[in-house]
């Protein structure tokens, strides 16, 4: 997708392990060190068990097509329309929001597979890297921007 | 678990006695012109005014006020000059509960519900980067460096899942739009008020794909005011009096920023115990219900609302959508005043005057005959609500 300018991540407190794990390539969410739930947004506690200890879990990676739409209407001035916000069931549970690549919406199919990879993008607050979801067979040609 | 026995002790003790509207298709012209001469305390007090007279009421008869959304309660009370002895703030749904509440416990024995907004020459932003209700929705703004923004965008999510596990078709979808602008046409007071077919829906664009421009609500100026009060005070007013009969709410927020109740279940665990507890209060059913109005920011929420309330068994709305059951003439109006979609984006508030015109038999060209009981629903990101009104005396 090419993009000038995205939107700055909203960062709380809770946000700054999962953008600094992403930043090295890696995809973690909180794991709740007392019940092992994975919880995603990062929060102050486990909405299962309330517990407050967590560990950053890393996940494989491997998702697949829960939903997407294909925006028309261009909404951010940095970010020229048409693009896929997909929404991807990760295999260990937790929902990601991300962008399509290497795909026409016309490619599309609920339940497909999906693999993540990081693309390098610019903010109004400088460089951010974020988890992008591809087809797996489209992988190998698109690793290396990760 | 419901207290059904304490909860019924609400049912048909507090009556809308007054309902007022500003003048939506003349204040949209004017938005449309570039000239604004209103904010939304002006609309506000304009809707307060008409109804206050519709009530037949002193202003001093009034004792207690909720504001809508987007006033603050110091100045709109400045504004009308009016001091009470209870106020709150609330959304359309809200203000109602919150009114009935209040009468019912004796805090305030006549409320005055006012909403007024200026979203349209105000310029407010539903989506991108002074999105509002960001503060609320922590979806509307989490996912922003992936460009996903707008409530919209995220009923379009659903809609892309729903309509791949049902079986619903875009152009089934379509038969939203196109009923309700058929009422809108009957209403002098509607915004849009050209014809609309399933055609002319079919070519208009995606916004966010698979929801179109004609699948989005309005975004116009103007003012609702509704007056409430003790049933038994309403029965010695001139007007047919219209009861709160039913009452029926339920928030479901786990989850609510990953998107998975939307996405996995359309929020109906959420609506079936809305519609449960909403029956049971009111003692009736969905097949008594004469007159249907559903919160319509997006089509999308109608058919998510017939499914959930049990107007239709699952998988069956696609077929009712597009048999224009839903419009004029139907066995099954729904969003008879043309919604969101066709009428004017009051946020709901429009809808609860819609129910108490059809109610009292004052909704002229666009009225169901002999309506009895009304039904509003309203699921907005899993906070469903609905109200039962009844007309007095049947
Ligand atoms: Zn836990």
């Amino acid at each position: 997708m090419t993009t000038t300018h995205r939107p700055a991540p909203r960062r709380g407190v809770f946000d700054e392990p999962y953008w600094r794990y992403a930043a090295a390539g890696e995809l973690r969410v909180q794991r709740c060190a007392a019940c092992g739930g994975l919880r995603y947004p990062p929060g102050p506690s486990c909405p299962e068990c309330l517990s407050a200890e967590h560990e950053w879990a890393a996940l494989s990676g491997r998702g697949s097509l829960l939903a997407w739409t294909v925006f028309h209407r261009q909404y951010f001035p940095g970010v020229p329309v048409p693009y896929i916000v997909a929404a991807v069931r990760t295999a260990e549970g937790p929902i990601l929001i991300g962008n399509i690549v290497g795909a026409a919406a016309s490619d599309l199919t609920h339940e497909m597979p999906l693999t993540a990879l990081f693309e390098d993008v610019t903010t109004a607050d400088g460089p951010l890297r974020i988890c992008q979801w591809t087809h797996p067979d489209d992988r190998p040609h698109r690793e290396e921007q990760a | 678990m419901v207290d059904f026995a304490r909860l019924s002790a609400l049912r048909d003790t507090v009556a809308i006695v007054g309902v007022g509207e500003t003048d939506y298709p003349q204040d949209y012209g004017r938005a449309r012109r570039g000239e604004r001469c209103q904010d939304a305390y002006g609309y506000a007090a304009a809707a307060f005014r008409r109804a206050l007279a519709d009530s037949g009421l002193e202003r001093r008869d009034i004792d207690g006020l909720v504001a809508g959304p987007a006033l603050a309660g110091e100045r709109l009370g400045e504004v009308l000059g009016m001091d009470v002895r209870w106020a709150d703030q609330a959304d359309a749904v809200q203000a109602v509960l919150k009114a009935a509440m209040a009468i019912h416990s004796g805090v305030a024995e006549c409320v005055a519900l006012v909403y007024g907004n200026d979203q349209r020459t105000g310029g407010t932003a539903y989506g991108g980067p002074n999105a509002m209700g960001g503060e609320r929705h922590l979806a509307y703004t989490y996912y922003a460096p992936w460009g996903l923004t707008s409530q919209g965008a995220l009923y379009a999510l659903l809609a892309n899942r729903y309509l791949a596990v049902t079986g619903l078709s875009e152009r089934e979808l379509g038969g939203v739009a196109v009923a309700q602008r058929a009422f809108a046409r009957l209403n002098p007071n509607a915004v849009m008020r050209r014809p609309l077919d399933i055609d002319e829906y079919l070519n208009g664009r995606y916004i966010c794909e698979p929801l179109r421009l004609f699948d989005y609500c309005l975004v116009n100026d103007g003012g609702v005011a509704l007056i409430v009060t003790t049933a038994e005070r309403a029965r010695r007013m001139d007007r047919p009096a219209v009861l709160l009969s039913g009452i029926g709410r339920s928030d479901h927020n786990r989850e609510a920023t990953s998107l998975r109740p939307r996405l996995e279940y359309f929020y109906r665990p959420a609506q079936r115990q809305a519609a449960d507890q909403v029956y049971a209060m009111a003692g009736m059913g969905p097949s008594e219900m004469d007159v249907l109005q559903i919160y319509d920011s997006f089509s999308i929420h109608v058919p998510l609302a017939l499914e959930g309330f049990g107007f239709c068994a699952d998988g069956a709305v696609g077929k009712l959508l597009s048999s224009g059951d839903l419009g004029p003439g139907g066995p099954l109006p729904v969003n008879t005043s043309g919604g969101h979609l066709s009428g004017s984006y009051m946020q709901g508030w429009g809808h609860q005057v819609e129910c108490v015109r059809q109610l009292r038999a004052e909704a002229a060209g666009r009225q169901v005959p002999g309506a009895r009981n009304a039904q509003y629903i309203s699921d907005v990101a899993g906070k469903v609500t609905s109200l039962i009104y009844r007309r007095a005396g049947t």
